[in-house]
């Protein structure tokens, strides 16, 4: 059983004087002095994040986050039509052939995209990076004797089934990249903010196309219908005490499954359900760059 | 601590015979409220007083109690909706019964999450109890899938305009991180159950009242003045934000 908890997190120095504290506080010590001091034994919880090498930026988040806008955009423009089919992939475009998907669905999804993309350009300004070059095939750009791109996912834009997969794929990592960014972004508070705002929006995403797929629209365990090649999405960041996997069932310090729930204690399935999980920028960028050319 | 002041306040309160009548009307309704949660001795649901909540957003400690207290309102509306004897005829199919027990499975796991974060940290947990406006009918699909939008959709804009009070803490940031989404993956879904494979589930102008913005693809963002304003109808206790 895992008896670790948030006092785990803070230096034994900091532990002690809390439970010097907490006996005060037992003891009959007014509200006023107790409460004042304890914000400092939280800010004690965070030495752990902020050790780990240089930080990343603002902007260089931004800019992380613009490479992965850059790609969802171009992903559901190519997809929906917004933007003519490229010579280079396999055709025609048959994702929303009749017993497709809902096109309604990816139009919005593509709409958004393309909205975070000139938001993330716009406060970026001289800054931004430029659009990568994309191979949604997954071959780094080689092609066959058709001039086709023709990696692993040849068939992106003609089989809806991959289609989808690399939806889901890009919408649970985007969820996962704005969520490991955010504690980079404290120094700026209406970035921090749109930044989130963004991350929720890519969670709505996530869940419907992960419905549409016939899985939960929430992540249940490591456990998923993505094709191998994708299943670091859902694995562990670095270092990954930081950045666990997605089945991960201890919070803050709390083991979630020795909570009380309806009946019983906490499913591991819920448990892990229930938290998303944040990626390190390296991490998301090794998914991303699988389609990077 | 705050319970002597409160208590103070009510002594006080009872003294006069208008509040006697109010004492009266508040053991009625905190007599037919379930407790949000079980929070030990601090918490008396047949207690007749109404205990006011005040949260500094200035500690993060309070800013726990906020998310604690939205998630347990969030779990007991789910817990009387799978709970109702009308659940399984209100939802007469079983892959919309799954999402709201799951849904609900989430909320009470945040609302114990939060809990157990509160009290390994020595905070007191807010004794809360919940009322619903007769608007809200448990045995009727659409009334329990809208209160659930606003609920869900209220709860991302709760967190997302909260991460400004965690900036001192980066393991409180992420955490509130780490729920904010899953509340969003389940206004996604609650969305698209009220209008099936269209773009509701993420069609943000029906919120720009709570801060999304569908022209930026900007999710919502609330202060917490404006978040707890619309969630007072659900709660017995006023709860009030200070230090913003």
């Amino acid at each position: 059983m895992n008896t670790t908890n948030v006092m785990d997190l803070i230096d034994p120095s900091e532990t002690k004087k809390l439970f010097a504290r907490r006996d005060a506080i037992r003891a009959g010590v007014t509200a006023g002095l107790a409460m004042g001091s304890l914000p400092m034994v939280l800010a004690a919880m965070a030495k752990t994040a902020g050790a780990q090498g240089t930080n990343p930026t603002v902007n260089d988040v931004l800019n992380f986050a613009l490479k992965l806008e850059y790609l969802e955009s171009e992903f559901y423009n190519i997809g929906t039509g917004l933007q003519t089919f490229p010579a280079e992939y396999l055709g025609p475009n048959g994702v929303f052939a009749t017993g497709g998907p809902p096109k309604a669905v990816f139009d919005q999804i593509a709409k958004h995209e393309n909205s975070h993309v000139a938001l993330l350009k716009g406060a970026l300004g001289a800054a931004a990076v430029a659009k990568p070059n994309f191979d949604f095939t997954g071959g780094k750009g080689a092609k066959d004797a058709n001039g086709k791109y023709n990696g692993p996912f040849a068939t992106v834009f003609t089989n809806k089934d991959i289609f989808l997969a690399l939806s889901q794929a890009f919408e649970d990592t985007g969820v996962r990249a704005y969520k490991g960014g955010a504690q980079f972004l404290i120094s700026n508070i209406p970035v921090l903010e749109t930044a989130l705002q963004i991350h929720a929006v890519e969670a709505r995403h996530a869940s419907k196309v992960r419905r549409i797929r016939g899985e939960k629209g929430w992540i249940s365990g490591k456990s998923n219908t993505l094709p191998p090649a994708a299943q670091g999405v859902y694995g562990a960041g670095n270092p990954a005490s930081t950045y666990p996997a997605e089945d991960n069932t201890t919070q803050a310090g709390v083991n979630v499954t020795a909570l009380a729930a309806v009946s019983g204690t906490v499913t591991a399935a819920t448990a892990s359900e229930s938290f998303d999980e944040p990626l390190d920028v390296a991490t998301v960028l090794a998914i991303a760059g699988l389609f990077i050319i | 601590m705050e319970r002597e002041q409160i208590l103070t306040q009510a002594v006080g309160r009872l003294q006069s015979e208008g509040s006697r009548r109010e004492f009266m009307r508040l053991a009625g309704l905190l007599g037919g409220a379930l407790a949000l949660s079980a929070c030990g001795k601090d918490n008396n649901p047949t207690s007749p007083i109404n205990k006011n909540v005040t949260l500094n957003f200035a500690m993060p400690l309070d800013v726990l109690k906020y998310a604690f207290a939205l998630e347990a309102l969030e779990a007991d509306f789910y817990t009387k909706v799978v709970g109702n004897g009308s659940f399984s005829t209100a939802f007469s199919s079983a892959a919309e019964r799954t999402i709201l027990t799951d849904i609900r499975d989430h909320e009470v796991a945040h609302r114990e999450f939060f809990k157990a974060a509160l009290l390994a940290n020595g905070a007191t947990v807010p004794a809360l109890s919940t009322k619903y406006p007769s608007s809200v009918n448990f045995a009727d699909r659409t009334s329990v899938l809208t209160t659930a939008k606003t609920f869900e959709d209220l709860g991302v804009s709760a967190y997302n305009g909260a991460a400004r009070y965690l900036v001192s803490n980066t393991t409180l940031l992420t955490v509130a991180g780490k729920v904010v989404s899953v509340e969003a993956r389940h206004t996604s879904a609650i969305r698209d159950l009220l209008s099936p494979d269209t773009k509701a589930f993420a069609d943000l102008s029906d919120i720009a009242s709570i801060g999304a913005s569908e022209a930026n693809g900007l999710d919502g963002k609330a202060s917490p003045t404006a978040v707890l304003a619309a969630a007072q109808p659900f709660i017995n206790e006023t709860i009030t934000a200070t230090g913003l």
